[in-house]
């Protein structure tokens, strides 16, 4: 699969983890416990690789190659949201505690949740707004492609539900709005006649 | 201290895991330094759970993974309380850093076309 080689704060790269998740083979495996963003590469790059082979069940092969355009910017986008981003404060109930979650928690939070609509795959997610501060509205980006045929206003309400439940379960960001593009429109192999 | 406040932490719920609390980067000093003073040795891997004395506070810093169907806020909360309680009557600041949230159970490497 052709990879981007940006690397993460880690010092490991989007390729690294698929190479891992092919082979079972990386430099230092003790560091795949420890590290939440190589743990968030990892769940992502499967559901991608689930999508694709349903997305291309006559056509496996295809959809491994890394050769599509849709596919080249989900990896690509992958490479930049794997990192912490900045911190999101929760609420503590002492005035000496510091509480938080991180960017990169929260985009993958997102992208899990639109990963789950059959028939499509998240590409790139952005939380636009200072997540920073308490209250500030915070507008959610999203965009997807899906596989031909899917009833896409539907889809997209009901993306847009499941989106705002998680956000509202997980963090306590003001949620102005919900941007749901579809960017990419797949279209299956078909079988030659 | 560390190992128990550990399992202290991932005894509330929806705690799915502890995860260093310094990153890689910040951890790397101290993983060269353990090679250098102890040839031949493996590099210890840095503490879970980070706990500094500041001027007679308790500083604790821990970052943590929080599972998909818990309220996220509500369990960093309660990790708070948890280490303030253990670590009572000290005076304590927590800082807890949620780092991922997600199912708890890994999927085994080499099976993505299984």
């Amino acid at each position: 699969m052709s990879m981007p080689h940006d690397t993460f704060e880690c010092g490991h790269t989007l390729e690294e983890l698929s190479l891992y998740l092919d082979t079972g083979e990386f430099a230092d495996p003790p560091h795949l416990q420890s590290c939440p963003e190589c743990r968030n590469g990892l769940d992502s790059l499967r559901r991608l690789s689930a999508a694709g082979n349903e997305l291309f069940a006559s056509d496996v092969a295809a959809a491994g190659s890394g050769t599509d355009d849709w596919m080249k910017d989900i990896l690509a986008n992958l490479t930049l949201e794997l990192r912490p981003g900045r911190t999101i404060p929760l609420r503590s109930e002492d005035p000496a505690d510091s509480l938080s979650e991180t960017e990169g928690a929260v985009i993958a939070l997102v992208r899990s949740v639109a990963d789950n609509l059959p028939g499509a795959v998240a590409g790139r997610v952005r939380l636009d707004g200072d997540v920073t501060v308490p209250g500030e509205p915070v507008t959610v980006r999203l965009d997807l492609a899906v596989l031909f045929g899917r009833h896409l206003l539907d889809s997209a309400a009901s993306l847009r539900q499941d989106v705002a439940d998680a956000l509202a379960r997980h963090t306590e960001l003001n949620i102005a709005a919900i941007d749901i593009t579809i960017t990419d429109v797949i279209d299956a192999p078909r079988e030659e006649q | 201290m560390t190992t128990p406040l550990k399992n202290v932490i991932m005894a509330v719920d929806g705690v799915t895991e502890v995860f260093p609390a310094r990153s890689l980067w910040q951890r790397l000093p101290a993983r060269a330094m353990s090679v250098l003073q102890r040839p031949g040795a493996e590099p210890e891997d840095g503490e879970l759970v980070d706990v500094r004395d500041l001027d007679g506070r308790t500083e604790v810093t821990v970052r943590v993974g929080v599972s998909a169907a818990a309220r996220t806020p509500d369990v960093v909360r309660g990790v708070a309380a948890a280490v303030r309680k253990h670590l009572a009557p000290a005076e304590v600041s927590v800082k807890v850093t949620v780092a991922r949230v997600a199912a708890a159970d890994p999927v085994p490497a080499g099976s993505r076309h299984g």
